[in-house]
């Protein structure tokens, strides 16, 4: 493989993906507001139990 | 809204501009994903979880470069943690699958629509499918993706060339 036939690859492909766009379904921003209150229960949580302990 | 207000409204952990953040970003992201992930399903749950990263890491995000060029690099790196997770990071294609490389061959690629492209990228072994997308469209250099994939510099320029000669033969029947 020389270098010419890599930069035809990157080139072609690169082009094709630059603007590539999909609208994800509203369940991806359910999860992220639910992954993050998670996190937040979590820490909260662990703040109480060091509390608890020291 | 500005970058630095809604930069401020994430940290203050206001949830509607992390929502505008998120609505900004999410269609270019999701594309990444896609390109990474075998189908949909995975693909939105790297989406889900590597915005999870995002908002909250935002605060190490230092301005230096762009707000979104950050926010792929988590994306990416989501992605390959998730793919290595689930153990599909194996570079065990056997070696029959994989034809000689003809260069000539790839000058078809580009009477492919994007979508069409985009299903051969899916397709690919999953560690042919890293290589590629990072080499190809994300433009890592093949010392970069050693690094990220924890494998030789060599391995990386064997699955490239591996990836591009295993797309060569998916994609040559689909042009007759």
């Amino acid at each position: 493989m020389n270098n010419s036939d890599n930069d035809k690859t990157k080139d072609l492909f690169g082009a094709a993906f630059s603007n590539f766009e999909e609208t994800p379904p509203n369940e991806v921003w359910e999860g992220v507001v639910s992954g993050l209150q998670r996190r937040k229960r979590m820490i909260l949580w662990r703040r109480i139990a060091v509390a608890a302990y020291l | 809204m500005e970058e630095k207000q809604l930069l401020d409204g994430c940290l203050a952990g206001k949830r509607s501009a992390q929502k505008q953040l998120y609505e900004r970003y999410a269609p270019n992201m999701f594309g990444v994903c896609l390109r990474y992930a075998a189908h949909r399903d995975m693909a939105e749950d790297m989406l889900q979880e590597g915005f999870i990263r995002v908002f909250t890491k935002l605060d190490s995000y230092r301005s230096e470069g762009s707000l979104e060029g950050w926010i792929r690099r988590i994306m990416v790196n989501t992605a390959l943690e998730m793919l290595r997770k689930t153990d599909v990071l194996k570079y065990s294609v056997d070696i029959e699958m994989v034809q000689e490389y003809d260069s000539a061959q790839t000058d078809g690629f580009g009477k492919l629509s994007t979508a069409e492209l985009l299903r051969n990228i899916q397709e690919m072994p999953a560690g042919f499918r890293a290589v590629f997308n990072l080499f190809a469209i994300e433009g890592y250099s093949h010392r970069e993706i050693a690094d990220m994939l924890q494998i030789a510099e060599g391995t990386s320029k064997s699955q490239y060339a591996r990836s591009r000669a295993w797309l060569q033969k998916r994609i040559k029947p689909q042009l007759e």
